[in-house]
Parts: structure tokens; sequence; C-alpha cells
């Protein structure tokens, strides 16, 4: 009888880390609605925290500010940059809510920011980790199945896309190409797929030279089957532990390119955006720019928490 | 052989990197000229800049004039510095290397000893500390942390400066004081570099070093009496570095290419501010210029990493 073995630590703790941000960034908006709305004027850069009064008006304006008195008839709504005197009457609703994590430099709420952005940039890092993972798939597997040509002019191939400074790469492909999600998945698939392709053709040609495998080529086992019988479950190991610690590197890639004004058009909050808009501000306040590097942060170490947890299985 | 083998190559891999790299650029819209922000520039003007810098030519006629001015080891003139590519190159290699160097040393020392420390008593207190304190940093963006830095040890301790190689006016001062000075502007840059370079260092050693303690070659010699200290440094060490070597090898471009985001946001005049300022302005013969040297520092430090590997594993030496 085969012995359960039990699941590394760290490949729980990094999925359950996972799962959470997963639940967070798609469940978590719709709990914020109605958010607070952005007023500039009365609520821009409060510290984490902060009660808001939500003002509607008449006219349809809508007023926050941590600072609402009443006095008599009139409601003054206080701000860093702006005072105002309204009519009581002309106020339709008024609600409190909370700013769990404070707001940015336009009044935006910042745990609203964060979690839209991160719906951004965990997509864009998986999806760019699929693009890289079927052309590294597709590349490892031809070089080491194709025969000795396909082989060579495919792997000096890899030498050539590696020999690329990545980053001007992308500099120069984000100046090119209209600045969008879509974009940024195909940039960085296409640049970080050689690792893959590599590591596959290594494995690939390691378990070709194996007797069960040269016993099923030589028996008349169809290409397709050897492939999806001996070699996918012999590389699966190997290739998931890289895809995870992929996605880590995706994600920072991704910051990287938003922190330089290469990534998504800056009304896009993705996190390496909100940590550069942040740091416009950082002498007047510490959380625009701080919680969402952690948050990137949490995200990478719980892929390489699962990368790690699988090189254990 | 195989040396000489690879070396033959590099040539042809360099081409096809400049030539893909040309084609980029090309496809980028707009030219250096159309990057002047000059309101009185009249658009005759404009026309007249275009043909000056050969940039009516056309793609093919500008590719094949640059390579032909390559031919004669000719990288052109810089339209955004007004300088050869070549000086503009040269004076932004040293502070690169200089910054580049300082962190991949730092990486090294700290990321060897935080594994060491970790994998004398692997489970251990000390070891879990350093394993999550390696763990955290290496999620770390490095853009963040120098931004906590400079908030810190610049905007509010004061310590440390912040941007650039020197201070203002420390071409007067004498050698002694200037030397100082330069130490005092590379310490944040190259702490931050190597900081996060060693976090990923220390985990990578950190795994290869525990695999090594398992193998049968480490109780054979527990076993001949070996003390634990001349264990670890010399017959765990040695085989746990031929990875890291490899790793250290493809990091060198880096010495030669930079850190875009490091120096632009300390200002640091070097490859990658340069690459950037270059690709932003739509600079060709510079991004051309830099392309080059960085894909040669590509395909010559993974030449250096398997030289090394070799040299730390004589399993892989060629007989």
């Amino acid at each position: 009888m085969i012995a359960r073995r039990r699941l590394p630590r760290r490949l729980i703790a990094g999925s359950i880390g996972l799962l959470m941000i997963c639940c967070a960034i798609i469940l978590g908006p719709r709990f914020l609605e109605p958010g607070p709305p952005s007023d500039p004027a009365h609520s821009a850069l409060l510290p984490p925290g902060t009660m808001l009064t939500v003002l509607e008006l008449d006219d349809g304006r809508t007023l926050v500010s941590p600072l609402v008195t009443t006095v008599g008839n009139l409601v003054i709504v206080d701000g860093p940059y702006s005072r105002e005197e309204i009519p009581a009457t002309s106020v339709s609703s008024r609600r409190v809510v909370q700013s769990w994590l404070g707001t940015d430099r336009y009044g935006r709420d910042l745990l609203r920011l964060m979690l839209l952005g991160g719906r951004l940039s965990l997509m864009i890092a998986a999806l760019g980790a699929l693009v890289s993972l079927v052309v590294g798939l597709a590349i490892g597997l031809s070089a080491a199945t194709g025969g000795r040509w396909i082989d060579a002019v495919l792997m000096r191939g890899v030498d050539a896309m590696m020999a690329f400074p990545t980053l001007l790469l992308l500099i120069l492909c984000a100046a090119v190409l209209d600045p969008g999600p879509a974009t940024l998945v195909v940039l960085l698939g296409l640049t970080s797929w050689m690792g893959l392709a590599r590591l596959v053709r290594g494995q690939v040609l390691s378990v070709r030279e194996r007797q069960f495998v040269m016993a099923a080529r030589v028996s008349g086992t169809p290409w397709y089957r050897v492939w999806s019988w001996h070699y996918l479950p012999e590389i699966r190991g190997p290739v998931a532990q890289d895809v995870a610690l992929r996605l880590g590197d995706l994600v920072l890639a991704e910051a990287t390119l938003s922190y330089l004004g290469l990534g998504l058009p800056p009304t896009t909050p993705t996190w390496g955006l909100l940590v550069s808009e942040g740091h416009r501000v950082m002498m007047d306040a510490w959380w625009p720019a701080t919680l969402p590097g952690l948050a990137i942060a949490f995200l990478v170490i719980c892929f390489a928490l699962i990368g790690d947890g699988i090189q254990e299985l | 052989m195989t040396i000489l083998r690879r070396l033959a190559l590099l040539p042809l891999l360099v081409l096809l990197v400049a030539t893909v790299t040309f084609a980029v650029v090309q496809a980028a819209p707009g030219t250096y000229a159309d990057t002047i922000d000059n309101p009185r520039l009249t658009p005759a003007a404009r026309t007249h800049l275009k043909a000056l810098y050969g940039l009516d030519q056309g793609a093919r006629g500008q590719y094949f004039h640059w390579l032909g001015a390559l031919a004669q080891g000719d990288l052109g003139r810089s339209f955004l510095f007004k300088q050869p590519v070549a000086d503009v190159i040269a004076t932004a290699l040293l502070p690169t290397i200089l910054l580049a160097g300082t962190a991949l040393a730092m990486d090294v020392i700290l990321g060897v000893l935080l594994a060491l420390i970790s994998a004398r008593r692997p489970g251990g207190w000390i070891d879990r500390i350093l394993t999550i304190l390696s763990l955290g940093v290496y999620g770390l963006p490095s853009f963040w942390l120098a931004g906590l830095a400079i908030l810190l040890f610049s905007l509010t301790l004061g310590w440390l400066p912040a941007s650039h190689m020197a201070s203002v006016g420390a071409d007067r001062w004498a050698a002694g004081a200037r030397w100082l000075d330069l130490v005092r502007h590379l310490i944040l840059p190259a702490s931050i570099l190597g900081i996060v370079g060693a976090a990923s260092t220390a985990r990578y050693l950190r795994a290869s070093l525990l695999d090594v303690r398992r193998s049968h070659h480490i109780l054979a010699a527990r076993a001949r009496g070996i003390t634990e200290s001349r264990i670890l440094w010399v017959h765990t060490l040695r085989p746990a570095l031929g990875p890291l070597v490899t790793l250290i090898g493809l990091s060198l471009p880096v010495l030669v290419g930079g850190s875009v985001v490091i120096e632009t946001i300390f200002s640091w005049p070097g490859m990658g501010r340069i690459m950037w300022q270059a690709a932003v302005a739509r600079d060709i013969p510079v991004v051309m210029g830099c392309t080059l040297v960085g894909a040669v520092a590509v395909i010559l430090g993974s030449l250096v990493a398997d030289l090394l590997y070799a040299w730390a594993d004589p399993r892989v030496r060629p007989q």
C-alpha cells in the first residue's frame, strides 16, 4: 500500500494566501459598493481608518469629507483644500463609511483601488504566464523531438532571445504598441518563455533515452500517445514549479513596467502604478506607496511558496 | 573547442539581436525629430533636421547605413546627447559597473553567508527567521524599497544623498572628500540592488546546500570524523556552488546593462538610464549601441557562467 504523503506546508500556506487574494479581489469590490466616491477637494490623502461622511446633494454632486459639522441650518464640509457651506435642505442623503486603508491624492479609496488593481495585476500575470507556458512548451518539445536541425535552430533562437536586454525590449515595444492589458500580456509572455523552453527540452531529452519510452516507441505507439503518457507526466512537476515562480516574476515585471509608466494608461490602478503615484506624495503620506507595495510582495511571496512547495512534493 | 565555437557564433547572434531591435525601433511611431519639444521649430526646420540625421532615408537605407558604419567600428552619433555613441556609452559604463559591481559583491557575500548560517541547523529558529526574511525581501519590488529608503535615509534622517553620483560642486573638492562623497552616493542604490539580490541568492543556495547535505559523501565525511564546520564549508559548499555560479554568470549582464529602475530612481548616470532616455527620445544610434553592448554582455555572461560551472563541478568538464 502506498502511504499518502502529506502536502508540503509551504504549498498549503502559499495556496491559502493566493486564495485569500483571489477572494478579496473578486468579491471585495462588491462589498465595498457603493464605496466612497472620490472627492479630491475634501478627502485627499486621509490616513487609514478614517471615517468619511458621504453627502449627496440635490444638484447631483457628491461630497466626501472626514469633517462634516452641522450648525443650525448649515452643513459645513471641511477638507484640506476647500471648505463649503451648504444649506441642510439641499442634502438629499447622508451616510458614514470607513476608509480602511485611507485615500490617495485624488481622494480615491485606497482599498478599493488596490482591489481593482489586483484584478488587473493578477490577470495580466496569469495570462502572461499562460502565453509563456504555451510558447515554452511548444518550442521545448519541438526542439527535443524534432531532430538535430530543428533543435539547433530553435535553441540558437532561444539564445538570441535571451541575449536581448529584456527591459529595453519591453520599453521599446511599449512605445510602439498601444498600451493595454492585451499588449502587456503578449509582451510579458513573449519575453519570458526561454527558461521554460530549455527546461522542457532538457527534461524530454533525458526521458526519451529511458527504456520505457524506447519500448513504447519501437512498439509503434503513436507519437501523441508517447507525448501524453510519457513526456508530459515526466515534465509536469518541474514545469509547474517553473510556472509558479514565473507568475511571481511576472507580477513584479508588470509592477515595474507600470511604475516606469510603460504599462497601462494612468487611469487603470495597477499596483505598480499606485506605488509610483504614492511616491509623489511620499513626504506627506506613507500609505499610498507602502500598502500597494506590500500587496505586490504578498502576492509574489505566495507564488514563491507554491513554487517551493511543488518542488518538495 | 566549445568556447571557440560559441565565440564564433557571437557575431551572428549579436547581428540578429541588433536587426530585430532596429526593426522594433523603426516600427515605433515618430522619430527623434518629432520628439523635440520646441514650439519655435517650424515644420520646414523639422524636415531639415530629419534629413540632417538621415531619418528620411527609410528603414532599409538607415539600417544598411548603420551596418556599414558598424563594420568600420563606428557606432554613429547620438541625436540626444550630441556626442559619438561610443563616448556616451563609455561615460555611462563606468558608473554602471561601479554600482552593479558593488551590488553584485554584496549580493554574493551576503547571500552565501546567510545561506551558510541557515544550513548550519536547518529548521532551527535562526534558519526560520532568515528564511522568512529572505522570502519577504525577495517579494518586495525594488522600486518600492528604493522609495522607502529615500524617504527614511535621505528625506527624514538626512544621512545619505538620494540622487546622482556626486554632490554639487564636488569636483572642486580634494580627492579624499570626493571619494567619500561618491561612496555616500553609492550606498543606497547599491544596498538595495545587493539586498534584493542576496535574498534570492540565499534562498537558492540554501536549497542546494540542503540538497547536498543529503548526499552520501557528506555521510561518509561525517563517518570519517571530519568536523561539522569543515563539512559545511568544504564538502557541502563546493558542490552547491555550481548552480550559484551559473546564476552569477547570468547576472553579469546587469553589470553593463544596468538596472533601469534603480538608476532611474536614483538618477545614477549609468547605462540603464541612458537606454531609457534614448528609447523615450527615439535616439536610434544610442538604443542600437546599448543593445549591442547588452547582447555581447549577455552572451559572454552565459559563456563565463558555463566556464565557472565547469570550474566548480569537475563532472561537466570536457575530457
